[in-house]
């Protein structure tokens, strides 16, 4: 068995899981929904219009029919044409979701470094100063709404002491490169503009952080509990009876041990942050998939946010199958089998 | 440990004065908008505020806050204060609503399957991974377009994103009771399993979910207030924490009040459940 | 001079529930070379001692001694200074005493890194290298290079616990306290185990601390016996006296759980009730003592040094503390 038959069964899951999210969707946008037809038109659009969307979407079929080309549509990434960009909804997520994918990036550094490291510091003085302030900031930043969090670091980091730039994706006057990845950063590298690559960098910092300030607390959390939980077990006190000192029994063993739970919660945190996108690219003026993703909530355009959202359930997805497979590699009582506990 | 002992440690004694003051103000002001609605007489909904909550007044826009205006006024010269006061019910509601909704069907789901196990378990563990597939904003926000906007559509949205997270905890919890002896003692003296299920399971399960439920109520006017910023909750003039939010996003950062006092009451709400679910919680373990 | 020294150790748990005394006025001293059991149920105590001379006690744990010394060095203080090199502890469970994630070659080489740097010398790989397929061949354990690229949980319990044994010696502490060290293991492994331990100790002229609540485990292998009960010294006196002619009322109950030793017809005679401490008055062993009397409940009875052994019991001498 080992870790490739490990890998290849959870494969199989996630891809059970995606033609389970096809039907989800499906079910909510043909069968349940009230009206199917209009609402993919949009509101104004005209009786002409109603009669091409049933068409296209063999709204008028059985729906074991239109079950089967959803399906066919949603593998073949094929999401119909967005009535308000007028443009075919995968283009769209192709040129948006690289954006936030580049900021989600970033922020999972970040929030990865902060949770594990914080969880951990925290954990090592459990009940002294240190913890309660480790306590008290993940407390709060995790109680604030995403929109409160993108604000005050707005306010503070780009309009009170000007180090940032407050929105947008890069500085208007500079003209975008072509794109090649639709990772911003990436384009602009390949074709060596890089006034255009320090600005985009620039105008990356606030969300990030902004993503990375609302999603650290729950890896931190789990992190301290995972880390006590750690300290308590005989492998532990082994390692400090050894003598290498307390700080290398923290950080080294009881650490190890203790981020098995967190790589689960980082694919968690990953499906978190495409949500928090969505909030966080509205204050900032950032254009990527969440940004898409009110545009067509506030234009009506039903196509492009049923295709984003079933996108973006598929990365989760994907993170989720990555977050598997790190796992497997991380814990050798997966990795290599034969676990007496298993 | 005793109850009054518990809440004299500050962060949960706070936490629980929050809650309790989140709630009663949402009673007492709910009441009266709803008798104010029922009479025909709206301005029993704002008897208590110190403003009319929709009163406009174009020589008071945009006031920095003051001892007159405690958060300012916004673009239309509307106190801040009076409308986030306004909009406390519509919060309460949609919170208890969406956590006991999904309390009862996460709780109905997830213990019958942990309790038969085979194939309703196996079924519940697929269905709700699928759900769990959705970052539960972006499912939500397609549910409620697809049925239409406002808080009722909102609160159907939230309950069917936040079900499958109470049917898995129902299950754990039901797996860990039917390891207890007695559970195998009610089934030899001849309790039917729906019996043994509800005089059993329930009420040890929902023991342990207290805590996560009061957290939870946090956790769910943070996440309608993302709806409500994404113009899903109430539609105006009617006031509502998010949406406040959102219209103050024109005016910021000069005046920065209209979006980050709204924003900074829904961060001391969610606080007060968060401290006081913790509170709940080693209470629990420390019963146990 | 003693290696080990302890007089008058107390150590107290305050917990939400109040407060929890775990050892009252542990007082012994240990030679080199000498083997010492400890023998009790569980909640006598015996492994709060062993974490105390370890100073691996939980932060709630409150302690008290005149002196806890070893090789003069003060255990209250300068613990850190002779962990692994100085006292070194062998957990109970072998399962989870290994650390999961680490193969067994970097966790030998850890320990020997720590002696080599205690010692101020080099730390050279190979030469680690041949060092730990030594010590796991001392233990013996029959394919050391082979274990030595395996994880934990690719072992079995009985050579888990070698590993840890090896481990010890890798540091060569004067100090080998043993926790239940066999008590997770089947029966076979378990005098496999017991024997290498045997082996070792008297090879390389270490003391042990060892505790088990198998007396006839304790018999195999110590010197001495302290009989531990609610956290207080019930009897300490060489092994072979001890077991020939128990003074303390408990210890001739833990003799007669002893399966072997029971008479051909007798059933096992275990010691009758539960173990508790809690609400006592006088010895903490007259609710269950076979021979209790008036006298037994008027005071916690003195430790009397009877025959060249110490017991606490009034039946020599009727003395309270």
């Amino acid at each position: 068995m080992g870790v490739i038959g490990y890998i290849i069964g959870r494969a199989i899951r996630s891809f059970f899981l995606v033609l389970g999210v096809a039907a989800l969707t499906f079910l909510l946008t043909h069968v349940v929904a009230p009206n199917p037809a209009y609402i993919w038109a949009g509101p104004h659009a005209s009786k002409s219009v109603v009669q091409a969307v049933i068409q296209e979407y063999k709204l008028n079929q059985p729906y074991y029919v239109q079950l089967f080309y959803y399906i066919l549509s949603t593998l073949s990434f094929n999401y119909g044409v967005s009535p308000y960009f007028k443009e075919p909804v995968s283009t769209l997520i192709a040129t948006y979701l690289p954006r936030t994918l580049e900021i989600v990036v970033f922020a999972m550094v970040i929030t990865a470094f902060l949770g594990i490291y914080g969880g951990a510091f925290a954990a090592a003085h459990k009940d002294r100063a240190p913890d309660y302030a480790v306590r008290v900031f993940y407390l709060v930043s995790w109680s604030m709404p995403p929109f409160l969090v993108a604000l005050l670091l707005q306010l503070f980091l780009a309009y009170e002491l000007k180090l940032l730039p407050p929105n947008l994706l890069a500085d208007p006057a500079l003209t975008p490169p072509k794109e090649i990845t639709g990772f911003l950063l990436v384009d602009a590298l390949i074709e060596h503009d890089y006034a255009f690559f320090y600005s985009a960098l620039r105008h990356l910092v606030l969300p990030t952080l902004s993503l990375a300030l609302i999603s650290f607390g729950i890896i931190t959390r789990i992190m301290r509990s995972s880390m006590l939980q750690s300290m308590r077990g005989d492998f532990y006190r082994t390692a400090i009876m050894k003598g290498i000192g307390r700080r290398r029994a923290i950080y080294v063993h009881a650490l190890k041990n203790s981020l098995i739970p967190v790589i689960t919660l980082l694919a968690l945190t990953f499906s978190f942050m495409i949500a928090g996108s969505v909030v966080i690219e509205e204050v900032f003026s950032y254009q990527g998939i969440g940004y898409l993703v009110t545009q067509a909530l506030y234009n009506y355009d039903y196509p492009t946010l049923v295709g984003s959202t079933v996108v973006i359930a598929i990365f989760v997805i994907l993170a989720n199958f990555v977050a598997d497979v790190m796992y497997a590699l991380v814990d050798p009582r997966i990795r290599l089998g034969g676990g007496e506990t298993e | 440990m005793s109850v009054p002992k518990l809440f004299k440690n500050p962060a949960s004694a706070l936490g629980l004065a929050i809650v309790v003051l989140f709630y009663a103000w949402s009673i007492l002001e709910g009441t009266l908008q709803v008798l104010g609605y029922a009479l025909n007489d709206p301005r029993l909904g704002w008897i208590l505020l110190p403003y009319n909550p929709f009163e406009t007044s174009i020589q008071n826009t945009l006031l920095p806050p003051s001892f007159s205006h405690l958060m300012g006024t916004d673009d239309l010269g509307r106190d801040i204060f009076s409308r986030v006061l306004y909009a406390a019910p519509i919060d309460a509601l949609v919170s208890v609503c969406v956590v006991a909704g999904a309390v009862l069907i996460g709780g109905a789901l997830g213990l019958t399957a942990g309790f038969f196990g085979g194939y309703a378990d196996e079924a519940n563990m697929r269905v709700t991974d699928l759900f769990l597939a959705f970052p539960a904003l972006i499912l939500a926000l397609t549910i409620e377009y697809t049925f239409g906007r406002g808080a009722f559509y909102a609160t159907l949205a939230m309950l069917i994103v936040w079900w499958p997270t109470y049917a898995r905890l129902f299950r754990a919890e039901a797996l860990r009771i039917k390891k207890m002896k007695f559970v195998d003692a009610a089934l030899l003296s001849g309790l039917s399993r729906l019996e043994i299920i509800a005089k059993h399971f329930v009420r040890p399960s929902l023991n342990t979910v207290l805590s996560y439920f009061t957290i939870d109520l946090g956790n769910v006017i943070l996440f309608y207030s993302v709806l409500s910023f994404l113009g899903l909750g109430q539609q105006p003039p009617y006031p509502e924490w998010g949406a406040m939010v959102a219209s103050g996003l024109n005016y910021f950062p000069k005046w920065w009040w209209y979006s980050l006092c709204p924003g900074i009451v829904i961060t001391i709400v969610v606080i007060g459940a968060a401290l006081l679910g913790d509170a709940l919680r080693d209470y629990i373990a420390g019963e146990t | 001079m003693a290696l080990l020294e302890v007089e008058n150790l107390s150590v107290e748990y305050n917990t939400k529930s109040g407060c929890v005394l775990a050892l009252r006025n542990v007082s012994f001293s240990l030679d080199e070379g000498e083997v010492l059991g400890i023998v009790g149920e569980s909640g006598s105590g015996k492994s709060t001692l062993a974490l105390a001379l370890s100073g691996l006690l939980e932060r709630s744990a409150v302690i008290k001694a005149h002196r806890m010394t070893f090789c003069g060095v003060d255990l209250l203080g300068n613990i850190e200074s002779v962990r692994g090199t100085g006292v070194f502890m062998v957990f109970q469970d072998p399962f989870s005493s290994l650390n999961p994630l680490m193969k067994i070659r970097q966790q030998l080489f850890e320990a020997i890194k720590v002696r080599c740097d205690r010692a101020k010398l080099s730390f050279n790989e190979d030469e680690a290298r041949k060092e730990a397929i030594e010590l796991l061949k001392e233990v013996r354990i029959t394919d050391p290079e082979d274990v030595l690229e395996r994880y934990p949980h690719q072992l079995s319990g009985g050579q888990t616990q070698r590993v840890m044994i090896a481990m010890a010696l890798a540091e060569k502490p004067k100090l080998l306290i043993a926790d239940e060290p066999t008590t997770a293991l089947d029966v076979i492994t378990q005098a496999q185990v017991l024997s290498v331990f045997k082996n070792v100790v008297n090879r390389r002229h270490m003391s042990m601390i060892f505790i088990t609540h198998d007396l006839a485990v304790a018999s195999q292998i110590c010197d001495r016996i302290m009989v531990l009960y609610g956290g207080m010294v019930q009897e300490m006196g060489s092994t072979s006296e001890v077991l020939k002619d128990p003074k303390h009322p408990y210890t001739l109950g833990l003799i007669g759980s002893i399966p072997n030793k029971s008479k051909e017809e007798g059933e096992l005679s275990s010691i009758k009730g539960y173990y508790t401490t809690t609400g006592i008055r006088g010895c903490l062993f007259s609710p269950r003592c076979p021979f209790v009397r008036e006298g037994c409940t008027k005071g916690v009875p003195r430790l009397n040094a009877v025959d060249g052994r110490l017991v606490r019991c009034i039946n020599y001498g009727e003395q309270y503390e």
